[in-house]
């Protein structure tokens, strides 16, 4: 490979200043370039990125032209044809480069000590200087420069394809400074397309053998023998087994042989127990029933005996007994006489008592019902007195209201009427004289009337009611006294008081007012006496006393009528007197009453004292019966033991009998009871409960072993048929040929596989080692990129890139700080891409620029429009250390203040551009 | 009464030889073993002997096909005198063996009526010799073979002159299990046979079978080995590929006498590469010795130390020669390969070609040791060699 071009020139490059004139909004801008730092400032308008455009027009666009280019370029303000003027050093002379574009465009390129050159000698010699080629124009000016030449709005995209573009200068340039290592050479070349066309012979995609290869029939060939061989193995196995299974069952035979003549004695033998068994079972049935006769018998006897014993103890002991009970009985019978003589006393002592009481009770009778009529004769007495005292009350009450109704009937009232009527009359009178006024004459010219009356000098003259007084003609007077009218009314007033008191006194027929006092006293004197009488009859209830008397008449007879009664009851010889007055009768009932509750007490402790009497004797009464009833049961009960003996006695005879026959009874169960044991035992020895399970035992194992034998034979032939082979096969000689197969396939299969990993193995080291030495030769530049990167982002930074096939891929940034060590290009934000993308820019610019004797411009052109001003600041760094390193870094910027630190020559660009 | 015969065994007739992969090739070799019956028979013609013994393992297995049965049958009845076998661990007398087969009885009795099959323990009359046969009824018999010659009630009623002849088939106490195969009767505890419980005197003759290679035990008591070598040899006291001339009298040593009668040559050679030039040395070694390599031997190669690149493809390209030529070559190669310093040069320092450098360097690194990853960068160093010869 050849990476060296043909047109390389070494030329150093840098701008020294730029006239701008009719470019769009410029119409004149003149330029001094920093040979290291120019920091562009303008805000957004003021035609910072057409300056960038039109330096590189001049550079790289021919002037003659009419492309879209060429007219964009025109100025609409301005008019004249747009014209670029460019100084700029290169190979250490500095040249002078005048282009004015349009269809009749002209360049001029001159240096200082030659002609200068025209038209397309001109823009030749500029191609060379610029290391491009010759005669681009149109679109493919626009791209050249454009690792150097950052764009407004293209400053994140990959930097990639800039610099691939610039691949085979920077091979060139990386080659020299790698110390002249090939990539590979021909010969590496042909080797390693061997290797990987064996490889892809090989291996499909995922890995695998690829079909038809010796691999894959390898894998194939082995796979089928070792099929075969299982199946041979299998094969023999089986055989094998059914030799072993011919064995096992030829054992079987045998063992069973042997089992069976004895499991068959055995069973025989126990079909003898069995009938041994049956017939001595038989035995003992029979000889237990006579044990049971034996017993049965001797037991009689036993208890016969036992129980005449019994008897006899009993009528012994009940004899006993029976003696101190009669002599209880004759006690018993004297007590009950005792008692029933008490009781009888005892009545008659209580009805004497009674009787007694009786008598006592009819004599307080009758002296209470005598006591009685005393009383009611004195109330009727009473009664009487009343009445004639309330008949003279009445008496006098009709005197008293006669003398009234004599008397005029002023009543107290009218009285006091009377007398404010009187009153009345006298002030009435007094206010109208005192109301009268009075008139003298003590001088008078002309004669006075009053009213009509003539008052002479000194004269007086009391009015009393309304007067004109007159005297001449001159002098009229009106005299009113009291006021007005008042004295009218006063002794209108006065007349008819004393009219009204004349009238009342006249009504009563009395002429004064103390006339009508001393009748009024009078009145009253009578009125009082009426009242009293009035009460006194009131006090003595004068309506009431005719009945209440009658009611008095009518007890007192009823009294008179019991008194009688109760006499009359009293037996013949008692004492009917009857006492003299109320007291003696009080007297006489309360020694009465004395005396009998005395007597009632007294019967009261006789009854008493008799019931107890009564229930001694009941008691004693019983006491006889009972006894007697005890003794006549306890007569019968021996009674019935005296038959029982009897009976015992004519069933096994006397005592004498009966001892004789218990004795041999006796001997005859013991001899029963000892047989009968003897066969059980013979029983117990030949343990028939074993019998039955030992029966089936027997039998089972006799069912088992015949089968197991049965089973025995039929395995048996089985196995010697499956074992009598047919001789067309030979499974031992199968065997071993499928095992030798099957080794020798696997061991070509391993062959086959270490080559196929051999070739694997090949290709992977050949492609590893050809990225190395890829890596090795991109080095310097993944250097420089991460000198620029640690000036941005501290020193654990760092720039991979890769070169493949001549180009440049795979850009990835590495930081301390990333979780995975590297990210892509692609992946960073915005503001990081743009920064790594001008590390990548000025590390290729670097290595290009020792073609231009360390030096080339590097245009940034509102380049980092995404990064905030505290990257901004350490970007700063980095553009510095680009231009220590000597490249030729213009910035272009609406903010040239955020570059402060850089230390470059500012130029502002005026708001409008031009002077215009 | 003197009796001549010949004592042989482990015929192993049908023995697979599974090892050699070509058809043609095993089949010579199974060959061998029915065309060795011919020189057998030659051999008892030559040397008068009245009967032939066979001491077990006639046949290989007690399953084989009938065309082997015939075969044997045929080429049994070729020896034209009575030949005695006893069933061995291989062809034994269980159930389903071929003895029992209506097709053998049937062949037998048509093309071999000359043969007789022992598979009774008890004595039979060979004429000038009374035959007490050991026959096995099973591969692996734990009961001692011979434990029936124990009784001396076996004696009775057997001819005082004629000598008395024991065939027997299995190993021998404290000799025969270690070294054995699965050719021989593998187990330390079955067919074993005691001799030592028999009678001293009381039999002349102990034809014994089971081990390969030919053996004298005792005075009395040979194993004559197999007639026809069927494996690479086992060692020096090894040595098979013969048949026992015996002359036996009662009461008195036999004569017995060994004749080599195997054709094919098995051979086995070890060897270690200690340099590039030690291959030349090791083919003209086989070339020259031991009638060197023919299409009649089997060789048993095991190979080991280390040969360079170009060494290596030689070794290759031999080994192909002698795969084809041999009737069998069973090879063990353990050889390594480690480039020369020449070769090591030539591969990772090639200045004009970088990447071909620094993967040869790469292999070169992995390439020594034992581990699959050592194996594999061997191959791939071979692989690159060969891609360089060809590019």
């Amino acid at each position: 490979m050849n990476f060296t071009p043909r047109w390389i020139v070494p030329n150093p490059m840098r701008l020294l200043s730029a006239l701008v004139r009719n470019y769009r909004i410029h119409r004149e801008l003149t330029l001094e370039f920093d040979p290291s730092r120019t920091l562009i400032g303008g805000p957004n308008e003021s035609g910072k990125s057409t300056l960038v455009e039109a330096l590189h027009r001049a550079l790289f666009l021919r002037a003659k032209g009419a492309t879209e280019q060429h007219r964009a370029m025109v100025s609409t303000r301005h008019g004249g044809q747009p014209e670029v003027e460019l100084r700029f050093a290169a190979n250490s002379e500095v040249f002078q480069l005048r282009k004015r574009f349009g269809t009749n465009g002209t360049t001029t390129l001159s240096r200082a000590g030659a002609p200068a050159l025209q038209g397309e000698a001109a823009e030749a010699e500029l191609a060379r200087l610029l290391s491009v080629p010759a005669g681009v124009s149109g679109r493919n000016a626009l791209g050249q420069w454009s690792h150097l030449w950052v764009w407004q709005g293209s400053s994140g995209s990959n930097p990639c394809e800039p610099v691939s573009a610039q691949a085979e200068r920077l091979l060139s340039r990386l080659q020299q400074e790698g110390g002249a290592v090939a990539v590979r050479s021909p010969h590496d070349a042909r080797v390693a397309a061997a290797i990987a066309s064996a490889h892809d012979a090989l291996f499909t995609q995922a890995g695998k053998p690829k079909v038809g290869t010796d691999w894959d029939r390898a894998e194939t060939a082995a796979a089928e023998a070792e099929a075969s061989l299982k199946k041979a193995l299998d094969r023999r196995q089986h055989l094998e087994q059914t030799g072993r299974d011919f064995e096992e069952a030829s054992r079987d035979i045998q063992r069973l042989g042997r089992d069976l003549p004895g499991l068959t004695i055995q069973r025989r033998a126990l079909q003898d127990r069995s009938s041994q068994i049956t017939a001595l079972r038989a035995r003992e049935g029979i000889e237990k029933a006579a044990h049971g006769t034996a017993q049965e018998a001797l037991q009689r006897l036993v208890t016969a005996g036992e129980r005449l014993a019994e008897l006899r103890r009993l009528l012994s002991a009940r004899e006993a007994e029976l003696r101190p009970a009669t002599e209880r009985a004759g006690q018993l019978a004297e007590a009950q006489t005792v008692a029933r003589d008490r009781a009888e006393q005892a009545d008659r002592a209580q009805s004497a008592a009674s009787e007694g009481t009786r008598r006592l009770r009819q004599r307080r009778d009758f002296l209470q019902a005598a006591g009685n009529r005393l009383e009611k004769a004195s109330r009727r007495a009473e009664w009487e007195a009343r009445t004639q005292q309330a008949r003279g009350y009445q008496e006098e009450v009709t005197t008293l209201r006669q003398q009234l109704a004599a008397l005029p009937s002023l009543e107290p009232a009218r009285l006091r009427k009377l007398q404010e009527r009187e009153r009345a009359a006298s002030t009435a009178e007094a206010v109208w004289k005192s109301m009268a006024t009075g008139i003298e004459v003590l001088n008078a010219e002309s004669p006075v009337l009053v009213g009509d009356e003539r008052l002479e000098l000194g004269a007086t003259r009391i009015l009393t009611e309304e007067t004109e007084v007159t005297a001449g003609k001159t002098l009229k007077l009106r005299i009113r006294p009291g006021g007005g009218t008042g004295l009218t009314e006063a002794r209108a007033e006065a007349r008819k008081t004393q009219e009204r008191w004349r009238q009342d006194l006249d009504s009563l027929g009395l002429t004064t007012l103390a006339e009508a006092q001393e009748i009024a006293l009078r009145r009253a004197a009578l009125e009082h006496r009426l009242e009293a009488a009035g009460q006194w009859l009131q006090t003595l209830a004068a309506d009431q006393l005719p009945q209440r008397l009658a009611e008095a008449v009518e007890a007192l007879a009823a009294a008179e009528a019991e008194e009688l009664r109760r006499s009359a009851a009293l037996p013949d010889t008692a004492p009917r007197n009857t006492p003299p007055d109320e007291a003696a009768a009080r007297a006489a009932l309360s020694a009465a009453e004395d005396e009998l509750r005395s007597a009632e007490t007294g019967e009261t402790t006789r009854l008493a004292e008799r019931d107890a009497a009564l229930r001694t004797a009941t008691a004693a009464t019983e006491a006889v019966a009972q006894h007697q009833e005890t003794l006549d049961r306890q007569q019968r009960e021996m009674e019935a033991w005296r038959g029982q003996i009897r009976l015992l006695h004519e069933l096994h005879g006397d005592d004498e009998v009966r001892t004789a026959a218990l004795a041999a009874a006796r001997v005859a169960a013991d001899a029963a009871e000892a047989q009968w044991a003897r066969t059980r035992q013979s029983l117990a020895d030949l343990q028939p409960e074993l019998l039955g399970a030992d029966a089936v035992r027997l039998d089972r194992a006799l069912d088992h072993a015949t089968r197991a034998r049965q089973d025995a034979a039929t395995r048996l032939a089985v196995a010697e048929a499956a074992l009598r082979l047919d001789g067309t096969e030979d499974p031992e000689a199968d065997c071993a040929l499928a095992s030798a197969r099957a080794a020798d396939a696997a061991e070509h299969l391993a062959r086959v596989r270490n080559r196929a990993s051999a070739i694997r193995l090949l290709h992977q080291l050949f492609s590893e080692e050809q990225r190395a030495l890829a890596d090795q030769f991109t080095r310097p530049l993944a250097d420089r990129i991460t000198g620029y990167l640690r000036c941005l982002f501290g020193p654990g930074a760092g720039a991979t890139i890769t070169l493949s096939e001549g180009t440049f891929t795979g850009l990835h940034l590495s930081r301390a700080d990333f979780p995975d060590g590297t990210v892509p290009f692609d992946s960073l934000s915005g503001g990081t891409r743009e920064q790594v993308a001008a590390a990548v820019r000025l590390a290729l610019a670097e290595i290009l620029a020792s073609e231009h004797d360390g030096t080339l411009p590097v245009v940034f052109d509102d380049a980092f429009a995404f990064s905030d001003p505290e990257r901004v600041q350490t970007l700063q760094r980095m553009l510095d250390l680009a231009g220590s390193r000597g490249l030729q870094v213009i910035v272009l910027t609406c903010t040239p203040s955020d570059y402060a630190a850089l230390g470059a020559r500012q130029i502002l660009l005026p708001t409008s551009a031009g002077p215009g | 009464m003197t009796a001549r015969f010949l004592h042989t065994a482990d015929w192993q007739l049908g023995k697979p030889f599974a090892g050699i992969a070509d058809v043609a090739k095993r089949s010579r070799v199974q060959q061998e073993r029915l065309e060795v019956i011919a020189r057998l028979g030659r051999m008892a013609r030559e040397h008068q002997a009245s009967f032939i013994l066979v001491a077990g393992d006639l046949f290989d297995s007690p399953s084989v096909t009938r065309s082997l049965v015939s075969t044997a049958c045929h080429a049994l009845g070729g020896l034209g005198l009575p030949v005695f076998a006893i069933p061995g661990n291989h062809d034994h007398a269980g159930p389903g063996s071929l003895w029992d087969q209506d097709f053998f009885r049937r062949e037998s009795a048509r093309l071999a009526p000359n043969f007789r099959l022992l598979s009774e323990p008890a004595p039979v009359d060979a004429g000038e010799a009374v035959i007490f046969p050991c026959p096995l009824r099973r591969r692996a018999e734990s009961a001692d073979p011979t434990a029936w010659l124990r009784s001396p009630e076996i004696l009775d009623g057997i001819p005082l002159d004629k000598p008395r002849i024991i065939l027997a088939h299995g190993s021998i106490q404290g000799f025969g299990g270690s070294g054995a195969d699965d050719d021989e009767s593998a187990s330390a505890t079955s067919n074993l046979l005691d001799l030592t419980r028999l009678s001293p005197d009381a039999f002349d003759y102990l034809a014994l079978g089971d081990w390969h290679g030919t053996k004298q035990i005792s005075a009395r008591a040979w194993y004559s080995g197999t007639p026809e070598p069927d494996r690479f040899p086992k060692g020096a006291d090894n040595d098979p590929g013969h048949v026992l001339t015996v002359v036996a009298r009662r009461a008195a040593a036999p004569e017995v006498v060994p004749h080599r009668t195997a054709r094919l040559s098995w051979r086995q050679i070890a060897h270690e590469f200690a340099d590039d030039e030690a291959l030349a040395r090791l083919q003209q070694h086989l070339a020259e010795e031991s009638g060197g390599l023919t299409p009649e031997t089997l060789l048993r190669l095991e190979l080991s130390g280390s040969l360079g690149l170009e060494a290596t493809t030689r070794l290759e390209h031999w080994i192909e020669s002698l795969e084809a030529l041999l009737l069998r070559l069973k090879l063990s190669n353990r050889t390594v390969l480690a480039p020369t310093a020449a070769e090591c040069e030539a591969l990772a320092v090639r200045t004009e070609d970088p990447l071909i450098s620094r993967v040869a360097g790469q292999l070169l690194a992995r390439a020594s040791g034992q581990d699959d990853s050592a194996v594999i960068a061997r191959v791939a160093l071979r692989e690159l060699h060969a891609a360089l010869d060809r590019s």
